[in-house]
């Protein structure tokens, strides 16, 4: 699938180049308050250039008041914001020509064909008449959607809605895009799908700014943003998100079931081993809660060789589910951990 | 340097596109006021009403007044429903509504003009329309006066009767001496025009200043709850292209209707004259739509929902009805409201399509002017509040 290039980036290289790393957003202890006790507070993040960076949190936590923020259409009350390098209180055209918005809800015509849509929305963002129609025909097709061109917007299924949107979202090529909620309310297959489009759109060479509600998702993203309640809890890569849930990695061991107990004493006494569990579910299976898995595994083979009389039947590093990361992370959260 | 220009044109084939997916609006848009028109031309009589009248006479009779003569001075002007002498009958006609007049003849008027004092007709009526009580009071003027006229042409007659018998010599036929004055008239365009035709371009008007003022009023609150100016906010697109492109997309399809609607009017059965200069209407046309469009927008930007557009649009319309002069004269008015008619479109789309329809004149300098300041300032207003609604999300 080929993602659609807009003809000054395909022909000026150097100048797409020095796009890139000028791509940037950085917050700094930015707050917008609507009354009381909601809002956002105190965001900091940044997010580097040609990066997926994904807003995870419960419905609203602020995922939402923080893409408009990013994208112009709210002011914030306090802080510092710099999107591709302005302030976006004070955008100027070429920068909004720069970024594609997908909001959340469907905002584009039910009288109009999905060419018309797509028509409209380039027309919105000063595409010529006639250079138009080949990026047209190349976002319907990265979405799928070239055999409905002439179906009115009104009947659309919410999966082919989706994907208009984010067709429109992307026929100006723009170098950073902000998705809110993009996958909400989609079947699993076109969820799975839509990743693929945003992974090939940040292979080549765009920022991505998505929010979701599917924390399983943030698996996907190359930074990921945790909110709760208005405040961002931890902005860092999943994988360190999930060392962060479970204060290292994890190892699952499988032994006989009668020597579950004498493996778990011996492996409790290991100074790499932090934390050791017997599942309920599962006879046999321990879980080891280790610093890092990689350097524990050898060291785990290394004890167990010693002690002949427990035979381990596998050992593996086990990766758990974003939502129990996400979980284990609300849960720290309320305990005051963060 | 294009780029402006395209995103200003995007709104105009958006709109434009939209409106023509929509095949039944069109047509009720073209056909309703075809229709609405050629019912008026077909159904309005536009003669005075004819009133139900019970003429009570006195058992006596009627002396010098000739009953026949009355009876055709009443029915040019009255229904006569029943002539009796029973007074408390005609009342209660007139109570259960089934006469809407009574008139009582005095008795004996020869004696009582002997006596030097003035007989009275009576006119009793149960009306609550100040209308037609001005009408009963008009024709019981006339109606009298036609009394007058034949009491007083006996009594000449009568005199010069006596006179002549005397052997003095009369030259003034009675007529002459009872009305010395009369009057003739004539109407330099031969003759006035039917009801339909003359009111034909102030209905033209009326449905196109409607037609733009109810699509503005729906189409900033559509984009607005449709979400779309998260969109546009979002986009490198300006108020004021938005605002221009929609003026131009629905300028062009009310252009497309307003001349439809012309060649109805004029190439029809229905026959309007259209005297004037073609450019001139074209050009007042525009700044009208532009006015009308420009109302509707304003409505647009200040009302929360489509509801509250539509009745706010409806209000404009009523409004319009009642203190442009389309049915009522705007001199009627006092000041203050009448300069609320002054600064509604369609006061001067009135005056001036049935200048350019009817008369072949330009529209007045004055209505020119007004349309051209409505423009202006229903242009700066819709972009101040279209500002602040935007900025509202913030």
């Amino acid at each position: 699938m080929e993602i659609p290039q807009a003809p000054r980036q395909a022909s000026a290289g150097r100048a797409r180049q020095s796009d890139l790393t000028a791509l940037t957003i950085k917050a700094d202890q930015v707050e917008k308050v609507f009354g009381g006790d909601t809002g956002v507070f105190d965001l900091n993040f940044e997010v580097p250039a040609g990066a997926i960076f994904g807003m995870i949190g419960p419905s609203g936590c602020g995922k939402t008041t923080t893409v408009r923020l990013l994208t112009g259409l709210y002011r914030r009350d306090k802080g510092k914001l710099w999107v591709l390098g302005r302030d976006p209180d004070r955008f100027s055209l070429r920068t909004r020509e720069r970024i594609g918005y997908m909001p959340q809800h469907f905002v584009l015509y039910p009288n109009l064909t999905v060419w018309e849509n797509l028509n409209f929305v380039a027309s919105l963002y000063g595409m010529g008449y006639l250079s138009r129609r080949k990026w047209l025909a190349q976002a319907l097709d990265f979405v799928e959607l070239s055999d409905a061109r002439h179906r009115l917007g009104s009947q659309l299924s919410g999966g082919m809605q989706r994907r208009l949107e984010l067709a429109c979202t992307l026929v100006h090529n723009p170098l950073l895009i902000f998705a809110d909620e993009p996958t909400a309310g989609i079947d699993p297959v076109l969820r799975g799908k839509f990743w693929d489009h945003f992974r090939n759109l940040r292979d080549g060479g765009r920022t991505l700014f998505i929010t979701t509600q599917y924390v399983g998702e943030a698996a996907y993203c190359d930074m990921v943003g945790v909110m709760r309640a208005g405040r961002l809890l931890h902005v860092d890569t999943p994988e360190n998100l999930r060392r962060k849930a479970f204060s290292g990695e994890q190892i699952q061991l499988v032994v006989p079931p009668a020597q579950v107990y004498a493996a778990a004493k011996i492996l409790m006494s290991q100074p790499y081993v932090a934390d050791v569990r017997r599942s309920n579910d599962q006879p046999g299976l321990l879980v080891l809660h280790v610093a890092d898995a990689s350097d524990a595994l050898p060291l785990i083979f290394n004890t167990m060789s010693d002690h002949p009389e427990i035979s381990v039947q596998q050992a593996d590093r086990y990766v758990p589910p974003f939502d129990d990361v996400f979980i284990r992370l609300m849960e720290q959260a309320e305990e005051g951990h963060v | 340097m294009f780029k402006p220009i395209i995103r200003l044109l995007s709104f105009f084939s958006k709109e434009v596109n939209e409106i023509r997916r929509q095949p039944k609006l069109v047509l009720s848009l073209l056909l309703g006021p075809f229709l609405i028109l050629l019912l008026f031309g077909v159904g309005y009589q536009g003669e005075r009403p004819r009133l139900r009248t019970v003429l009570v006479l006195p058992p006596q009779g009627l002396g010098l007044v000739n009953l026949d003569d009355l009876k055709r001075a009443i029915d040019a002007n009255f229904e006569l429903l029943k002539t009796t002498a029973d007074a408390n009958e005609a009342a209660a006609m007139l109570q259960s509504g089934e006469a809407e007049v009574v008139e009582t003849l005095p008795a004996d008027i020869e004696q009582v003009l002997a006596s030097g004092k003035q007989a009275t007709v009576t006119f009793t009526y149960n009306e609550i329309n100040p209308l037609n009580e001005q009408w009963i009071q008009y024709l019981a003027y006339a109606q009298v006066n036609e009394i007058n006229r034949a009491v007083q042409t006996k009594a000449v007659q009568q005199l010069q009767g006596e006179v002549q018998r005397a052997g003095v010599q009369t030259t003034y036929p009675p007529e002459v001496l009872v009305s010395p004055v009369r009057f003739e008239y004539s109407n330099v365009r031969g003759k006035a025009l039917d009801f339909m035709t003359y009111y034909a371009p102030g209905v033209l008007a009326l449905i196109i200043q409607h037609i733009a003022v109810t699509l503005g009023a729906l189409s900033l609150v559509r984009e607005r709850l449709l979400g779309a100016i998260e969109l546009f906010r979002v986009a490198p697109v300006s108020i004021n292209q938005l605002l221009l492109g929609k003026y131009l997309g629905f300028t062009l399809f009310i252009g497309i209707i307003l001349a439809a609607l012309v060649a109805l009017l004029v190439f029809t059965p229905l026959a309007v004259p259209f005297a004037g200069d073609v450019t001139t209407f074209v050009a007042f046309s525009l700044l009208f739509t532009l006015a009308s469009l420009g109302i509707g927008f304003v409505i647009s930007a200040w009302a929360s929902s489509d509801s509250q557009a539509v009745q706010m649009s409806m209000l404009v319309l009523l409004m319009s009805i009642f203190f442009s002069g389309f049915f009522l004269p705007l001199e009627n008015f006092a000041s203050p409201v009448r300069e609320i008619g002054y600064a509604l479109p369609l006061t001067h789309a009135i005056s001036g399509y049935q200048a350019l329809m009817l008369r072949g004149h330009s529209p007045s300098q004055f209505a020119w002017e007004v349309m051209g300041i409505i423009v202006v300032a229903a242009f700066l207003v819709v972009s101040m509040l279209a500002r602040w609604r935007f900025r509202q999300l913030a």
